[in-house]
């Protein structure tokens, strides 16, 4: 699904990775797919990319596509606002999502920063589209919105 | 069978000179950074007790902005024999800088050399991230992947590491104020101190802004001006120059495979990236660590300073919550920890000021003297690869 931007005002996008180690991952989401890398040697698998294998220190390295789900590995209430764009952001939430079998990416879950969330959290992939950038950004939501279940 | 000697650091060199300027909160120094770079050298050569002009060695770290040749003629140099900057990881150098002089040292390269870091805040505020510029802003590398969710700073990224941290051993706010409140408290004894006279309550720590959870304001090291500088020279030397000279008993540095700053998808995560470290520390030194009498542990963030003891196997993670209390962590308790204050409540001086404070513990000359303190373990930076340690001892 996609959805309007987490941030109202706030907008950084990524460098262009066009010709970039990282670019399946970007070109992905425009598509809406998240793709992440896949070790031949060890099958860790790894975001962001490397030339290597960042679990074996081997490779070579595929790409393989995940669900658009994870979980939710650990988060952040950020108050501080680190950018003057982000002033009036804060408070926001971020966190990290663990997807596939062990990639991990940062984002924001949407809605309420300070909604009840745990680590262990199962979230879905929402899609933000940045035109006319050309990005689209990785958000999450709670599964189930704020009584998502809780598998330890 | 080789003919030649294993290779080690272990005990080739020494502390001989300390010397800090007066430090100041951050935008109040009255001179800029060069100046009190040749101040703090001063200092720690007359500490030293040997003329300026036989110093033939420059060490720094963190990008350290001092020009090493003007340091070297603004100093009566003459003639510079080893110049170093630690590459990496901010303040996670700081031993490393140390280790580097002490290296140089053994191979004979440099006979005495000055470990310094001068910093003078000037405008841009720690916790402000990238620069604006073009609409909208673009980020490359790692921070490609982090920065567009509001992930840009140390203290963010650091605090989400803790937090995972925290949950994968079942610790509470109680461990990380712990940290803080010792800090502050040895502060209230060292006059050098910025945060001297400036104590701190639990319920202030719990009432303090959060600036990224489970970071408090006061969990966050503090913004400063100052330098601070050592003379690291040989043992035999050191041995002919004083009666206290402190040996560098250990040296180490480096990173763990799959952990970086702001890379949040590594196999490594909830770590401050001393466990390689802290073992080949331990290994040069030939010690095990609970022969450490006495501990400085940086602090950037007290989640870090957190993941740092219990890396260098100071506390196992399932004891934290027992052993890592206001009480036990004082100079008179179990584990005593920055003893004149650390980064959070002395001066942010990059840990060099923690160094320092470890040589004063091994002269018996702190402000919070642990009895009997012969061994002192010193911490760089955490989280912020390539990190470094130090075991020094009398």
């Amino acid at each position: 699904m996609t959805a309007a931007r987490y941030f109202s005002s706030f907008e950084l996008l990524p460098d262009d990775w066009a010709r970039t180690l990282d670019a399946p991952f970007w070109e992905g989401l425009r598509s809406q797919r998240i793709l992440v890398q896949r070790c031949s040697v060890c099958h860790a698998e790894q975001i962001p990319a490397e030339h290597r294998c960042k679990t074996c220190g081997l490779g070579p390295l595929g790409w393989r596509e995940v669900a658009p789900e994870g979980r939710i590995f650990t988060y952040s209430v950020v108050w501080h606002a680190s950018h003057p764009m982000l002033q009036s952001e804060v408070p926001y939430l971020v966190a990290v999502v663990e997807v596939g079998s062990g990639a991990r990416v940062v984002g924001n879950i949407l809605g309420d920063p300070r909604q009840e969330i745990e680590i262990g959290w199962p979230v879905e992939a929402v899609f933000e589209e940045h035109e006319p950038s050309g990005v689209t950004l990785l958000q999450w939501r709670l599964t189930g919105g704020s009584a998502g279940v809780r598998i330890e | 069978m080789s003919r030649f000697e294993p290779l080690t650091l272990r005990d080739k060199a020494a502390i001989i000179g300390i010397g800090e300027t007066t430090y100041y909160r951050r935008g109040r120094a009255p001179v800029g950074e060069f100046e009190l770079a040749l101040d703090a050298v001063q200092r720690a050569v007359d500490d030293a007790g040997i003329p300026l002009q036989r110093i033939d060695g420059l060490a720094s770290y963190s990008d350290d902005g001092t020009p090493p040749v003007r340091l070297s003629n603004a100093l009566g140099i003459a003639e510079l024999k080893y110049s170093n900057m630690f590459w990496g990881g901010g303040g996670g150098g700081v031993c490393g800088a140390v280790g580097n002089a002490a290296a140089a040292i053994a191979a004979g390269l440099a006979d005495y050399i000055v470990v310094f870091r001068s910093l003078v805040q000037g405008r841009v505020r720690f916790g402000a991230g990238s620069k604006a510029g073009t609409h909208p802003a673009r980020v490359g590398g790692q921070l490609g992947y982090v920065a567009p969710y509001g992930v840009m700073t140390p203290a963010q990224t650091i605090a989400l590491r803790t937090k995972r941290f925290m949950h994968d051993y079942g610790l509470g706010q109680d461990v990380l104020a712990a940290i803080a409140l010792t800090s502050y408290e040895h502060a209230q004894h060292n006059p050098r101190a910025v945060m001297y006279g400036h104590p701190l309550t639990r319920d202030q720590y719990d009432q303090s802004r959060w600036i990224a959870e489970p970071f408090h304001l006061f969990d966050c090291c503090q913004e400063n001006d100052g330098a601070a500088a050592l003379v690291v020279t040989s043992r035999e030397r050191a041995c002919d120059l004083t009666d206290s000279p402190i040996s560098i008993l250990a040296a180490t540095q480096g990173a763990i495979r799959g952990h970086d700053l702001f890379d949040h998808g590594g196999p490594n995560y909830a770590t401050a990236n001393f466990t390689g470290v802290a073992r080949r520390l331990y290994e040069m030194a030939e010690i095990s660590p609970s022969d450490v009498d006495v501990a400085q542990v940086y602090e950037n963030f007290t989640g870090g300073t957190l993941m740092s003891i219990i890396e260098h196997g100071l506390c196992a993670p399932d004891q934290a919550t027992s052993v890592l209390t206001p009480e036990n962590l004082l100079w008179t308790g179990g584990l005593p920890l920055n003893t004149s204050g650390g980064n959070l409540a002395e001066c942010y001086m990059h840990g060099l000021e923690l160094i320092i404070e470890a040589v004063r513990q091994l002269r018996g000359e702190s402000t919070c003297q642990v009895e009997d303190a012969h061994i002192a373990l010193v911490a760089g930076g955490p989280v912020a690869a390539p990190v470094s340690s130090l075991l020094l001892r009398t």
